[in-house]
């Protein structure tokens, strides 16, 4: 009987942490340029990170471009443009927490959108255009003291 | 009717039949003889109930096991269509798809179709 009311109570303060934890979210917004040769690799400190673009898109070198970072209240919405030629809208849902609506645009014109659970230590890769001899990528994270800082 | 519930039907009547066979062997024998008949009929009729249990318990288990595996699916794919991220493009030109990758331990958005950007744009 004490036993099932621990594990009552220890639900109930996970799901209220949970709840909480929903309310607002620090995402941050990484434009990446990934290419074999002739650009300034500047992840040198994000092993981790690189293994996925890797795995994903093949390239040796991946430099940061840009990176913008908000503080997203529950319902609320914010512009990130880590470089001026792409700006992502992203709006929290008011209804389900942790559910975020997007919108990418290249110069204002509307490429692409969507929704996604951002998850602690999970990046949400967008691929992005072909650009020189390699390609862009866009990163989202939430709370990942591990993603690329902005570039100096 | 499949085989199973032939086979049951077939034990339950044979479970009457050796009940009303103790009920006849009641009344004809003498006490000698029908305690032997009783205990003999006795023995088969809990071999047929034994048998018959053990049919329910393994019909049991199997909807049980069943069940579980289904329930085991239907969260499976539902987490996993329910937390990979959803895109769609207004642009008929670019085809965009949502995914988890478990490689990559990331969540991506394959998009493609777009313009080729050259080195000469200005992208930061």
């Amino acid at each position: 009987m004490r036993l099932n009311f621990l594990a009552c109570l220890a639900l109930l303060t996970t799901l209220a942490g949970s709840l909480q934890a929903g309310d607002e979210a620090v995402l941050r917004i990484s434009l990446i340029h990934g290419q074999n040769e002739n650009i300034k690799d500047n992840l040198a400190d994000c092993q981790k990170f690189r293994e996925s673009l890797t795995k994903l898109f093949g390239y040796q070198h991946y430099e940061c471009l840009g990176t913008a970072s908000a503080l997203i209240p529950r319902g609320g919405e914010a512009v990130f443009e880590p470089t001026w030629a792409f700006q992502m809208k992203v709006r929290s849902d008011a209804e389900v927490a942790n559910l975020f609506h997007y919108e990418l645009f290249q110069e204002k014109k509307h490429l692409l959108g969507g929704k996604f659970i951002p998850k602690d230590h999970i990046p949400f890769i967008i691929r992005g255009p072909q650009y020189n001899q390699g390609i862009l990528i866009l990163v989202v994270y939430k709370n990942d003291p591990t993603a690329p800082a902005p570039p100096k | 009717m499949n085989h199973d519930a032939m086979e049951k039907d077939l034990q339950s009547a044979e479970i009457q039949r050796l009940k009303e066979e103790l009920g006849a062997l009641a009344q004809s024998r003498e006490p000698a003889d029908y305690a032997c008949e009783c205990s003999w009929t006795r023995i088969r009729t809990c071999l047929l109930e034994e048998s018959r249990s053990q049919d329910i318990h393994l019909w049991r288990w199997a909807a049980i096991g069943s069940c579980a595996a289904l329930v085991a699916i239907l969260s499976l794919t539902k987490s996993g269509s329910k937390d990979a991220p959803f895109a769609e493009s207004r642009n008929p030109q670019i085809w965009v798809s949502g995914f988890h990758s478990s490689p990559a331990q990331a969540d991506v958005v394959w998009a493609t179709g777009y313009d080729y950007l050259p080195a000469s744009y200005p992208v930061k």
